[in-house]
């Protein structure tokens, strides 16, 4: 299936892109759009535990189920005040 | 037996408890069995002909019963019963629910001119303007979001506001940090914002609280106040606003910012949503995810988001319309768009999940791997180099070799090139390292000496040991070698 991820903030700048797209197995999950997503940028893989994840608008956890043409957004963490 | 889960405002006039074990086949039969158990609670549930007060919400399984059948409502020893300080969609905050019959305060004359323009909208009024007096709010820090808060929320009459910082004020604060002038520069930040916030409101209370939010300090301070307010600049502090909010059962109203993106949120478990820790179980490694001073920010970034952080208070703290509990709003002003998440609660998360873990506050540095500077002193002792050592040693006539690692538009505005500097920022590094010899004697700078640093591990990796960091980076350079230089 094709999903679309999107990039924010710090994780958008050590991909160089705010938007990419994967051909996943018709059984993927959110973590498999991650490791996929870590696999061709390996800067991201620094941010495994501390990043946030959404399918199509709603919070996502690593075992949420995706379908063909899900939209997986992720977001690091941002401390500024 | 059904059980009334308490919510934290209430605990204290039922025994300490977080459930109570009731009787009754009807809501209303068991609200009344709880009330008899516990006689003080009476007051703060019940007005004076015996109705449950219009702040108090009861829910059967996610379910108001005031869209049920009311007191009427048939309860199983299966339903989940809780009592919710009604921000959701009510009329009061947990203020008033602790207040119980404590009544409002009073407007004067003066106040009631000032407050005109919210007293002629009835979702404000008369009670709104004086639940807002009877009120009070914790802001932590009073820098980017802490202005527009505190500006905000001292003019909307918020009867008590305590502010938290220890920083002084900068030039470069002042870009965004609009409650500071630039008479203000070098004055604590919380002396500045005082006066600034009584100037526009002398009718509200300011308390001052110049120390930072420590574990050790944030329970007393917290408990303090009704609603806590997130503008602090660094993880730790992050961590630590949300654990202790979460343990007091007090509301934490959230906004978070860099460069052009912010993001804002209510944590509030004990009405049902999510907190920090459901989003970010985790902190990033240090240096990871830059700060506003080392990545920058559009100044105008924490307007929006603290204007929208005190938008959120104020609807907390009146009853009124739709909180962002369970919602993270993201804001992208070069797209100039608004986004919005669905959040949810973490079962499994370790403050508020079903088997929490963390019961009292932790060494938030430790958490965030903040390790002291004195221990990494001691493992590696002569990594680094300070400016002054450097500039005695180019004096000397050394030949070295000052590599730059930020980047160009930050060179555009300072640089070490007359001492022979050469830009190469921390980006291209891996690409790069082939244009320097391990010959060479090699000092790596930035702006404060983060970025270098990581440099100097690429480096290391790749071989190289004639290699140092310039501690504190250029700014360091500033002010202890080049006055001269403009610092940003």
């Amino acid at each position: 299936m094709k999903i679309k991820v999107l990039l924010f903030g710090s994780c958008r700048e050590a991909v160089g892109s705010g938007e990419i797209d994967l051909e996943l197995s018709d059984t993927a999950v959110a973590g498999d759009a991650w490791a996929s997503t870590t696999q061709r940028f390996p800067s991201l893989g620094q941010f495994e535990r501390s990043v946030l994840l959404a399918v199509n608008e709603e919070h996502a956890s690593k075992e949420t189920k995706l379908k063909d043409g899900d939209t997986v957004a992720i977001f690091p963490p941002v401390s500024g005040g | 037996m059904p059980s009334i889960a308490i919510p934290t405002a209430l605990r204290q006039f039922a025994g300490g408890n977080s459930a109570v074990q009731v009787q009754g086949q009807k809501i209303g039969e068991a609200i009344a069995d709880l009330a008899d158990q516990y006689p003080d609670l009476k007051k703060h549930l019940f007005d004076a002909n015996g109705n449950l007060r219009s702040f108090v919400n009861v829910f059967i399984n996610d379910e108001d019963i005031r869209h049920l059948q009311q007191n009427e409502t048939a309860i199983s020893d299966s339903d989940e019963i809780s009592i919710i300080p009604s921000i959701a969609g009510g009329s009061a905050t947990e203020a008033d629910l602790r207040a119980g019959s404590t009544p409002l305060p009073e407007l004067n004359k003066d106040e009631i001119a000032r407050y005109s323009r919210h007293l002629i909208m009835p979702e404000v009024g008369m009670e709104g303007q004086r639940k807002l007096k009877a009120a009070s709010v914790l802001l932590i820090g009073t820098g980017g979001l802490g202005s527009p808060l505190g500006l905000y929320l001292a003019a909307a009459g918020i009867g008590r506001l305590g502010l938290v910082d220890f920083d002084v004020v900068d030039e470069s604060n002042l870009q965004r940090q609009i409650v500071h002038g630039t008479k203000d520069v070098g004055r604590p930040k919380i002396e500045s914002a005082r006066d600034r916030l009584s100037d526009i409101n002398p009718h509200i209370q300011i308390d001052t609280h110049e120390f930072a939010l420590r574990s050790e300090n944030a329970l007393d301070l917290i408990r303090d106040y009704d609603i806590v307010i997130d503008g602090t600049d660094n993880f730790q502090t992050r961590y630590l606003v949300n654990d202790a909010s979460v343990l007091l059962g007090k509301p934490n109203v959230y906004g978070s910012i860099f460069r052009f993106d912010g993001q804002a949120s209510v944590f509030y478990p004990a009405s049902g949503g999510p907190c920090y820790r459901c989003l970010y179980p985790e902190p990033p490694p240090p240096g990871l995810v830059p700060s506003c001073a080392e990545g920058g920010v559009l100044g105008i970034l924490p307007g929006i988001i603290g204007v929208i952080q005190a938008t959120e208070a104020i609807k907390l703290i009146i009853g009124q319309g739709d909180p962002l509990i369970g919602r993270l709003l993201l804001f992208d002003a070069l797209k100039m768009k608004f986004k919005e998440l669905k959040l949810r609660r973490n079962p499994e998360c370790p403050l508020c999940g079903e088997n929490p873990t963390i019961r009292e506050l932790i060494d938030y540095d430790q958490f965030c791997g903040i390790v002291p500077e004195t221990v990494e002193a001691q493992t590696d002792d002569d990594w680094e180099i300070t400016p002054v050592q450097l500039k005695q040693r180019l004096d000397q006539g050394e030949r070295i070799t000052i590599i730059d690692v930020r980047e160009i538009h930050e060179w555009q505005i300072c640089n070490l090139e007359s001492y022979g500097s050469r830009l190469i920022p921390l980006g291209q590094f891996p690409d790069r390292i082939t244009e320097l010899s391990r010959e060479e004697h090699i000092v790596l700078q930035c702006k404060m000496g983060g970025r270098s640093a990581k440099a100097y591990e690429a480096l290391k990796k790749s071989g190289f040991t004639r290699i140092r960091n310039l501690k504190g980076g250029i700014l360091a350079w500033a002010d202890t070698v080049d006055p001269g230089l403009p610092k940003y």
